[in-house]
């Protein structure tokens, strides 16, 4: 549906998701929302406890002193008091704001200064040390609200306030302030900014995004179809918040859709509490799905030989199908049962040991991803979407169509959004979607915005009406030779094998092509093990010569598959464990091209002898 | 002198050291630290035979002894020292002391070597004749590393020896160690959990957590790991709130 510049997107009549919060809530308020889980329980809220308490928390930021079209922010992991904030302040027509829980303290600091934060609610002892450690330089900043008082005893401070306290204040005020609340909803305009996400700032600062009620009312809008999902189906909030994406998913797409919404008992627990809840979709990065992968095939390798060789059998078979699928061929009458039955045998289980037996629908975002990773997903039957689409266009901007899968491409561009092609092979984008503009930086955001199409910095091709990224514009690497290479997609035929997490490509004005390998420490710590490769450390891990034999074969596996010019010649492992909290990584686990190509320039130039 | 390779110990279902390499050179002292459950104790008890490997081995002056059945591996000269004493109460200290050289061959010195052992530990010397279940944790402790000294050890596995002690005896315990292991030049690989004395007393370290080693080096450089200093010889940064900080910092080995 083609959305003329003026009118409101309505969905059920509402044009904010304020207002469509309320309306939902009003119809089933009995129906679940949320699930948490809090020491190996899952514990309910209904859409009308989650209103309450949204509404309760909305009251109360107005009482602390936040005006309309200010910002309150959260600093951390998913939980339920993160969508209370979130759309209570959304509610009153404040705006919402996260910061990655593993942030540093100075990169919190950035972020409360340049978001101007009057408000900020943080997780834990933790996150408020934090905040503690920077609130002196944060002038705007009037009130913290702490959720979790454990090892807070005895603490206090005239600015910070426990979340309960400020939750039952609220209580309270709706008593008597209930109308003005709803009158808040109200004026609520579709022109409105909803809510603020840093992007993750590989190259210089973060600039805070904006999204408007208009944004996500477009997404909102589209969800139902895209998501395949409907009320009372399961997911599971995971990723980050503060990402365009899980915010999109855990907050406004269930507003579209209604589907109950399950917060982990932590970041450590997701891969199991994704097993109990069995969700109906996923949406993750190609990461994740990675992960999932080297799990299943390095259990297969310590299977007895029959499950081994069923399973092997069973996958090969699969292959064939989803090879039939994609090409759109029928398969003849005695394969196909041939296959159902192994699939009943082996593939079935597979996906109940991962906790995917459910999924109705499952995609991969975020980052380019692998195509033999997509392969082996439809080969165990699960027919995972890949998706397009950045902060600046509220998350989606393209997916696959599960009827028409094309290996390769990033899915066809969604109703009512134009891509074309630019100047360098850059995809512009125009549309319901594409955000208004940074917080605050009218240069920047002319800049992205500039001739009315946003500038997405990513290179690619249309064809057909599907769209292939090659890579981003700023990392295609040009060789002394003067032959361009996309780094990222020989880094994706790096990443598929288990032994490795990432991969950086590096070669820009040199005669030949090196790379940085991240291992995975787990697998490589089992293949270590399994053929008595001794290693103390991580570093020593690293170190074995086994180990570095063995990361050259998947270069050279990944070699073969490769033009002349793309080649990697040389390779070097980093040799630190890294974390979330390390400055190389994006909070969402991806190395940062720039900083790991400084800080390991010295490993790099060994490469170049 | 003793090299592990690799060992992985299973308690049933229960996965105690997942993939464990480390090396002992001949005249060292040799500490492995780490939390409770870190599979420290584990890793003595694989070593001293007491515990069986499902994977990996150990070689000891250039024989396999994995496998083999702990008194073998006491007599080719690992002797341990577990944890909690394990003294025999009823016995007196010189009887007990005796014990220690049950297994061993040549028989003609153990006068000497138990005046040897005196000279460590004068206040056994003291307690000669009493009950060992009447000493004191300290002495008792004292008793059970020189009823292992009595079997000539060429390798003493020490098993916490600081457990229960007060901190002025650790001090004297591992002032003693560092004795012996420079008088006799028998080496001594010890797992303990009170960090700071270990590092200041050992050569080399380890650290296991979770069954694996995640940090090795001389003592010197492992004291100098900025985790190492805040997880272990608490030296934390200040918690801003006039209290300790109760959530930890993830640890990067760095």
């Amino acid at each position: 549906m083609p959305h003329s510049d003026t009118d409101d997107i309505e969905v059920a009549g509402c044009n904010t998701p304020a207002k469509l919060f309320r309306v939902r809530a009003h119809k089933n308020p009995s129906l679940l929302a949320l699930r948490h889980k809090q020491k190996g329980v899952w514990y309910s809220v209904s859409w009308a406890e989650y209103y309450v308490r949204a509404r309760a928390i909305g009251l109360t930021l107005a009482e602390a002193g936040v005006a309309r079209g200010e910002v309150v922010t959260v600093l951390a992991e998913n939980r339920p008091e993160w969508a209370y904030v979130d759309l209570g302040a959304q509610c009153m027509g404040m705006i919402g704001n996260g910061i990655y829980p593993t942030s540093s303290p100075e990169q919190a600091e950035y972020i409360l200064q340049n978001s101007q934060t009057r408000l900020l609610v943080v997780e834990d002892d933790e996150q408020l040390d934090k905040v503690l450690a920077v609130r002196a330089r944060c002038p705007l900043l009037k009130r913290i609200v702490v959720m979790d008082l454990k090892g807070l005893r005895g603490f206090s401070d005239p600015q910070v306030v426990p979340f309960a306290d400020f939750l039952a204040r609220g209580m309270e005020l709706a008593n008597s302030q209930g109308p003005a609340f709803d009158a808040a909803i109200d004026a609520g305009r579709q022109s409105d900014i909803g809510f603020l996400v840093y992007t993750s700032g590989t190259t210089g600062l973060p600039k805070g995004a904006m999204i408007s009620n208009r944004n996500i009312m477009f997404q909102i809008e589209m969800a139902p179809e895209f998501l395949g999902i409907v009320e009372g189906d399961k997911t599971m909030s995971f990723l980050p918040l503060s990402h365009i994406a899980e915010r999109m998913g855990t907050i406004f797409n269930q507003l579209a859709v209604g589907q109950i919404v399950h917060f982990p008992e932590n970041s450590g627990t997701v891969f199991n509490d994704i097993r109990e809840v069995s969700p109906h979709l996923i949406f993750a990065p190609p990461r994740f799905w990675q992960k999932l992968y080297s799990q299943v095939e390095l259990f297969m390798q310590d299977a007895i030989p029959l499950a081994r060789a069923l399973y092997n059998y069973a996958f090969s078979e699969g292959k064939v199908m989803a090879e039939a699928k994609v090409e759109g061929r029928a398969v003849g009458v005695l394969q196909r049962w041939r296959f159902r039955l192994l699939a009943a045998l082996a593939l079935s289980n597979v996906r109940r040991f991962l906790g995917l037996h459910n999924l109705k629908r499952s995609f991969a975002g975020a980052a380019p991803v692998p195509p033999d990773l997509l392969k082996w997903y439809m080969a165990i039957g699960v027919d995972l979407l890949e998706a397009y689409g950045m902060t600046e266009t509220t998350g989606l901007t393209s997916y696959t169509p599960p009827n028409r899968i094309k290996l390769g491409y990033s899915g066809a561009t969604v109703r009512g959004v134009e891509v074309r092609i630019g100047a360098g092979d850059e995809i512009q984008i125009r549309g319901p979607n594409v955000f208004p503009g940074y917080w605050l930086m009218p240069e920047k955001t002319a800049e992205a915005l500039e001739g009315g199409w946003l500038h997405t910095g990513d290179c690619g091709a249309l064809d057909d009406g599907y769209l292939r990224i090659t890579d981003r514009m700023k990392d295609i690497i040009i060789t002394s030779g003067g032959k361009n290479v996309t780094p990222t997609s020989i880094e994706n035929l790096l990443k598929f094998s288990p032994y490795v997490t990432d991969a950086i490509v590096v070669g820009d004005g040199r005669h030949y092509l090196t790379c940085l390998v991240m291992v995975d420490q787990d697998n490589v710590a089992k293949f270590a093990q399994d053929k008595a490769v001794p290693y103390t450390d991580f570093v020593s891990l690293t170190r074995a010569p086994e180990v570095i034999g063995l990361i050259r074969a998947e270069i050279e596996a990944a070699n073969a598959k490769l033009a002349r010019v793309e080649q990697i010649k040389d390779f070097s492992i980093i040799e630190q464990l890294l974390t979330a909290e390390d400055e190389e990584l994006t909070p969402t686990m991806k190395l940062k091209r720039k900083v790991v190509a400084q800080k390991y320039a010295a490993m790099i130039e060994r490469m170049y002898p | 002198m003793l090299s592990v390779r690799n060992i992985e110990t299973w308690y049933g279902p229960v996965n105690a050291i997942k993939g464990v390499s480390i090396d002992v050179a001949p005249g060292r002292i040799v500490a492995v630290l780490g939390a409770n459950g870190a599979g420290k104790t584990t890793l003595l008890k694989t070593i001293a035979g007491v515990v069986d490997p499902f994977k990996g081995s150990i070689d000891f002056e250039d024989a396999t002894i994995n496998g083999l059945d702990p008194d073998v591996v006491a007599r080719r000269g690992v002797v341990l020292v577990p944890e909690g004493r394990q003294i025999f109460p009823f016995l007196s200290v010189r009887e007990n002391l005796q014990m220690g050289s049950f297994a061993r061959s040549d028989k003609s010195d153990i006068q000497a070597d138990i005046e040897r052992i005196y000279g460590w530990f004068p206040r056994l010397r003291e307690r000669v004749a009493q009950h060992a279940g009447l000493l004191s944790g300290g002495e008792q402790q004292m008793l059970a590393i020189g009823r292992a000294l009595m079997a000539r050890p060429k390798l003493l596995l020490l098993d916490e020896p600081s457990l229960g002690l007060s901190p002025l005896l650790t001090r004297e315990i591992f002032h003693i160690i560092a004795r012996i292991n420079a008088e006799t030049g028998t080496t001594i690989l010890l797992v303990e959990q009170n960090a700071g004395i270990a590092l200041s007393t050992a050569h080399d370290g380890y650290i296991m957590e979770l069954g694996r080693i995640v940090a090795a080096g001389t003592c010197a450089a492992l004291s100098e790991k900025e985790d190492v200093k805040e997880f272990y010889l608490g030296g934390s940064a200040s918690a801003g709130k006039g209290q300790a900080r109760r959530w930890k910092r993830r640890k990067t080995w760095r």
